[in-house]
């Protein structure tokens, strides 16, 4: 190497040395450390003992036991399972309704920043705050929701109509609370997708709207031939993006239901937290926190996958 | 409608405001319903919780939040935590960005590669030995568990150093000729020019900072050190009685987020429109 090429080397990992410094300690060793404790039993105050993949496989692994199949441990399969379906159902209501309120708002009539802002608070918005929120919304005595539908009953008895007053807990109902978490966090997301969708809308040659309408196509075929391929490639990434962050839902079910009733909210992060810091099961936890990374990678690595025969690339 | 070319019938019009409207009301509810609420008392939540006003706006609710449950301490706590992580990741991310983009090192391309593979990790994946790194260095329930190791960023460094790279080399090779310290370089030319993408990436920064949850939830214990995510978490659970309280300290925590959202809507849209990143 020549001298100035030492001299630029020298510079470089300068510059880089704060950032580079921080990154080693405050990801490089815990990403080590991580993968060593989630092979160990600790608590954090003894030492960590080796149980190789014990932690794995007592998550992940079932047992024979008088020719029945039995998971060794069901509640972490009962959270596996409350979070895809949480995850399911999140994008079920976030994807199409952000497209649509993106499709609406990408047209010449005015406020399209006022609306883009409005949609997008409640994202930027604390979501802890807004579980708070949400808890008066849902609450199941004088709450928000049963208010409203009470109201609308009346009015429907009024004409003659005999409907009954559901008066549902939204949130100590197990069969209703998981479906209550993936209404609000859909709310809470909805404006983040609208923005990607509206930028990809915008970004859109004006001509190929002409040339379509020149050519008569109607407004459906349009948005089939024309719209939607060209927004596949942006739905995709928000389908990763999403998927990434709401299989880490943790703060809606820790303010709102605890995890309850009867499990029903119990997420994989939440049940992780619960392992690893109330009952010091810190081997544990990790081995939950790699399988999640692993589901992640694995579920974007389909995504990709899968990406190939829908997503149009130009 | 999508068009863009044809003209919109009033008809369409009536349709596009009026799900607009609908889906804007429903937006914006929860959070008239918060304010409102904050600003009645608990008979008057009881008794009907869809009214918009109590008898007066109690204005008052908003001293006893502040003072008796400790929502103005939480509420500093927060701006110190979020401002530091903000600065920090700036610093770090425009050095780091800075040396990705423009200086030729041994290794460089290699340790991008990793800061890379790093951005897709959740969280919880380090949240135990950072934990314990906390322990170690006697951190535990101080406020500087919140702040320095959130100072380095993969995702931030990344956005940097991808704005850095599209900028002419031209703008370096005259100033080196000049004699420029590199330094010099970065602070008076790069900078400047990197206003819009030090303004997103410091937006995002101090967003995710303010409404972080499960980090101080496991390394704060002392109330002093509470950030108002805690405090919230806190109030839930021990204002149950008292609606106009808990509204009134869910408040203080998102009023400060959508602020700075407001200001700073522009680099927010950009940054998430052309990275996604959070």
């Amino acid at each position: 190497m020549s001298k100035r090429q030492v001299r630029e080397a020298i510079e470089g990992y300068l510059f880089l040395a704060p950032n580079l410094l921080g990154f080693l300690i405050f990801m490089a060793v815990p990403l080590v450390l991580s993968v060593y404790y989630s092979l160990t039993k600790y608590d954090l105050l003894t030492e960590p003992t080796w149980v190789g993949l014990g932690n794995y496989i007592q998550a992940l692994g079932f047992t024979i036991q008088g020719g029945i199949v039995q998971p060794n441990d069901a509640f972490f399969w009962l959270a596996l399972g409350n979070t895809a379906v949480y995850c399911g159902g999140v994008l079920l209501f976030t994807i199409p309704i952000a497209l649509l309120a993106a499709w609406l708002l990408n047209s010449k009539i005015q406020g399209i920043t006022f609306f883009r802002a409005l949609f997008f608070i409640p994202f930027v918005a604390s979501i802890v705050g807004v579980a708070l929120v949400w808890f008066w919304i849902y609450k199941q005595q004088s709450g928000v929701l049963n208010t409203i539908i009470s109201a609308v009953i009346q009015v429907l008895n009024g004409i003659g109509l005999r409907v009954q007053d559901p008066n549902i807990g939204w949130q100590t109902d197990s069969q209703w609370a998981l479906f209550s978490l993936i209404v609000m966090s859909s709310w809470a997301m909805i404006g983040y997708d609208m923005v990607i969708f509206l930028a990809a809308l915008q970004g859109i040659p004006k001509q190929l709207f002409e040339a379509a309408y020149v050519d008569g196509a109607s407004r459906w075929l349009t948005l089939r031939k024309i719209v939607i391929p060209l927004l596949s490639p942006t739905i995709f990434f928000v389908l990763v993006t999403n998927t990434i962050n709401v299989l880490q839902v943790f703060s809606e079910p820790y303010i709102m239901t605890q995890g309850g009733p009867a499990n029903s909210t119990m997420t994989i992060v939440l049940y992780l937290y619960r392992k690893g810091f109330q009952r010091f099961e810190m081997g544990y936890a990790a081995s939950l926190a790699w399988i999640v990374f692993a589901i992640i990678f694995i579920i974007t690595q389909i995504q990709f996958g899968l990406s190939r025969r829908w997503v149009y690339e130009e | 409608m999508f068009g863009q070319v044809e003209r919109t019938t009033l008809l369409q019009r009536a349709i596009f405001y009026g799900v607009m409207s609908l889906l804007s009301l429903i937006m914006i509810y929860p959070f008239f319903f918060a304010l409102s609420t904050s600003l009645k008392d608990s008979p008057e939540v009881f008794k009907n919780i869809m009214a918009l006003f109590g008898e007066r706006l109690r204005f008052d609710n908003y001293v006893t939040v502040v003072t008796a449950v400790n929502m103005g301490r939480y509420t500093i706590n927060t701006a110190i935590v979020a401002v530091g992580v903000t600065i920090g990741q700036i610093i770090t991310s425009i050095l780091g960005g800075y040396a990705f983009a423009r200086i030729n090192f041994p290794g460089r391309d290699l340790i991008f590669r990793l800061y890379l593979g790093t951005i897709m990790i959740p969280f919880v994946v380090i949240m135990i030995p950072t934990y314990k790194l906390m322990l170690v260095f006697g951190w535990v329930d101080k406020m500087q568990a919140l702040i320095i190791p959130w100072m380095f960023t993969a995702s931030g460094t990344f956005l940097m150093r991808q704005f850095f790279a599209g900028m002419p080399k031209e703008l370096e090779e005259a100033a080196v000729i000049d004699g420029t310290s590199r330094f010099g370089i970065l602070w008076r030319i790069f900078v400047p020019l990197a206003g819009p993408a030090i303004a997103t990436q410091g937006t995002l920064s101090f967003l995710y900072a303010w409404n972080s949850f499960i980090w101080p939830l496991v390394a704060i214990q002392s109330k002093v050190n509470y950030v108002a995510t805690l405090g919230l978490a806190d109030i839930q659970g021990g204002y149950h009685a008292q609606p106009p309280l808990v509204m009134g300290g869910a408040i203080l925590a998102i009023l400060p987020t959508v602020i700075v959202f407001l200001l700073a809507q522009r680099y927010v849209v950009e940054g998430i429109a052309t990275t996604g990143l959070k």
